[in-house]
């Protein structure tokens, strides 16, 4: 799940302020989930919208805005609105206002701040758990992201700042993921594979706007 | 060639200094401390806790290597530099004339002053422990990059014998070991119970272990050194830096001296009697009282 976070009333209104005619998109999938982009937030904002004077041309949720042919498909039955909008604001993770903006060809504006992939321990718990870094160790490390888990990302740890089995720099009395990697480790008897050094990563892996094709 | 730290560590009991690089551009302000700390075997070129952009450590080693011919011990974390800015920084020490490295992954810069900066480690503190151990033996980086010339370098790494739990800090350190790691730097240890566990732990790993010994300034110093949470200075100390605070000036410096002087030259006896490698001790703005501390103790 792809995890977002409403931006500030300020930042949007800032944003949308060269702007009078909005459409406003929510997404069905995640931020539905997130209760960042669904049914309600949406209605929400065009609320919002219409009180900063905004004229606000058609408002819904699209399915999973991140997906070009979705977008293409739901925005059709808004396509004059479209059409006619100065700015489509989007209640979405980043991957779905890019992708509206390339299925509309139109000036996108983002709602929401995405924040990371996690696993939703329930509504209003999210927990995040991977950095796509494109050549996945939890192999390596008992099924725990170091990416992620441990603040410095290091893939021997722990460090310094371990304290009594926690991380000294995650907040919120977080446990050091080394300190389970090695629990794990004991715990099936392998407690060698700590002393393994795992090899630097390769950071050609990740040089920006990847693409998977077949 | 044999580096004179590893030689005089196997030798017998070593004494050696740490002084923080600073933010700064005047070079005396290292040096100055460096020179009023005395007879010491070696010094440790560290960088400031909490403080980013210090000026480099390995510049700063190499500057401290020429204006005084000692042997330095140049700390490199892997907060702010990628591996071959680390890789560079080696060299350029190397080329200073800095042998040897005492390598820690460093503290996060979100606990910094300037937090808003990039955390990089690219690499961690056991992957750059290995490249200075392969650049040494083999002339070329693990992943086969060539540095030309004769490189004979010596790697350290700062143990935490508070740590808890303690076998995964041994087990991390054992992994250091089997890299070939030279020597340890404990994090200031006032107790020598805890220094003994320590290295009933660690001693089947064969890394000479120099303790690091932290003098305290007064009694403020203390408190605030006390609130790090892997450190603990026995109260008796902090009673004798306390006294001192009903003096003033010089009186109270003295007092905070002899309370220091009290306390360390035992210290170091014991640890000397335990069998460890050495000492490095470390006095931030009070380097002459190293120097003190040196000339009282038994050689
Ligand atoms: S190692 Fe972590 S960041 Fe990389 S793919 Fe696996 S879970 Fe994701
Ligand atoms: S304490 Fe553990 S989790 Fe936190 S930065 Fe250090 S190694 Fe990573």
């Amino acid at each position: 799940m792809i995890i977002t976070v409403a931006k500030s009333d300020e930042e949007v209104r800032r944003a949308l302020e060269p702007y009078r005619d909005i459409v406003v998109i929510g997404c069905g999938t995640c931020a539905t989930i997130c209760r960042t982009g669904g049914e309600d937030q949406v209605k929400e904002m065009v609320e919002k919208l219409v009180g900063w004077g905004k004229n606000v041309l058609a408002s819904m949720v699209v399915e999973s805005p991140c997906d070009v042919r979705i977008d293409k498909r739901d925005l059709r039955r808004i396509e004059d609105e479209v059409e006619k909008a100065d700015a489509l604001l989007v209640m979405s993770c980043g991957v779905g206002v890019q992708a509206v903006g390339e299925a509309s060809g139109k000036k996108v504006l983002a709602a929401l701040d995405t924040v990371f992939l996690g696993e939703v321990e329930h509504i209003g718990r999210f927990l995040e758990r991977c950095r796509e870094c494109g050549m996945c160790v939890l192999n390596e490390t008992e099924g725990l992201c170091p990416m992620v888990l441990c603040a410095k990302g290091l893939m021997n740890g722990p460090c310094e700042d371990m304290i009594n089995g926690k991380c000294g720099v995650i907040e919120n009395d977080v446990d050091c993921v080394w300190v389970k990697v090695w629990e794990r480790m004991k715990n099936e008897g392998r407690e060698d594979a700590f002393l393994r050094v795992n090899p630097p990563l390769d950071r050609s892996v990740k040089v920006g706007a990847m693409k998977v094709t077949w | 060639m044999e580096l004179k730290l590893k030689d005089s560590l196997r030798k017998g009991f070593t004494l050696i200094g740490q002084v923080n690089s600073a933010r700064t551009v005047d070079v005396n302000v290292v040096v100055n401390a460096v020179k009023s700390m005395g007879k010491v075997s070696a010094v440790i070129v560290s960088e400031p806790q909490g403080v980013l952009g210090a000026a480099n450590t390995a510049v700063v080693s190499g500057v401290v290597k020429r204006e005084t011919g000692m042997e330095v011990i140049c700390q490199l974390t892997c907060r702010d530099r990628n591996r071959a800015a680390l890789l560079s920084d080696v060299l350029a020490a190397k080329m200073l004339g800095v042998d040897c490295f005492l390598v820690t992954d460093g503290s996060h810069p979100k606990t910094s002053d300037i937090p808003q900066a990039m955390a990089v480690f690219d690499l961690d503190s056991a992957q750059l422990v290995q490249m200075i151990k392969h650049l040494s033996e083999k002339g070329e980086t693990p992943a086969g990059h060539k540095a030309e010339g004769q490189l004979n370098l010596c790697v350290g790494t700062i143990a935490f014998p508070a740590a808890s739990p303690i076998e995964v800090e041994v087990r991390r350190l054992e992994r250091m070991a089997r890299l070939g790691l030279d020597f340890m730097v404990t994090y200031p240890t006032f107790s020598i119970e805890a220094l003994n566990r320590f290295q009933s732990e660690t001693k089947r790993l064969d890394v000479p272990v120099i303790v690091g010994i932290r003098m305290l300034q007064d009694v403020r110093d203390a408190r605030r050194l006390n609130e790090d949470p892997r450190v603990t200075v026995p109260p008796e100390l902090i009673a004798s830096l306390e006294k001192a605070e009903t003096l003033k000036g010089e009186g109270k410096a003295n007092a905070c001296l002899e309370a220091n002087l009290n306390f360390f030259e035992g210290f170091i006896e014991a640890v000397k009697s335990s069998g460890f490698a050495g000492c490095s001790i470390h006095a931030p703005g009070i380097e002459q009282a190293v120097s003190r501390l040196v000339s009282k103790l038994k050689t």
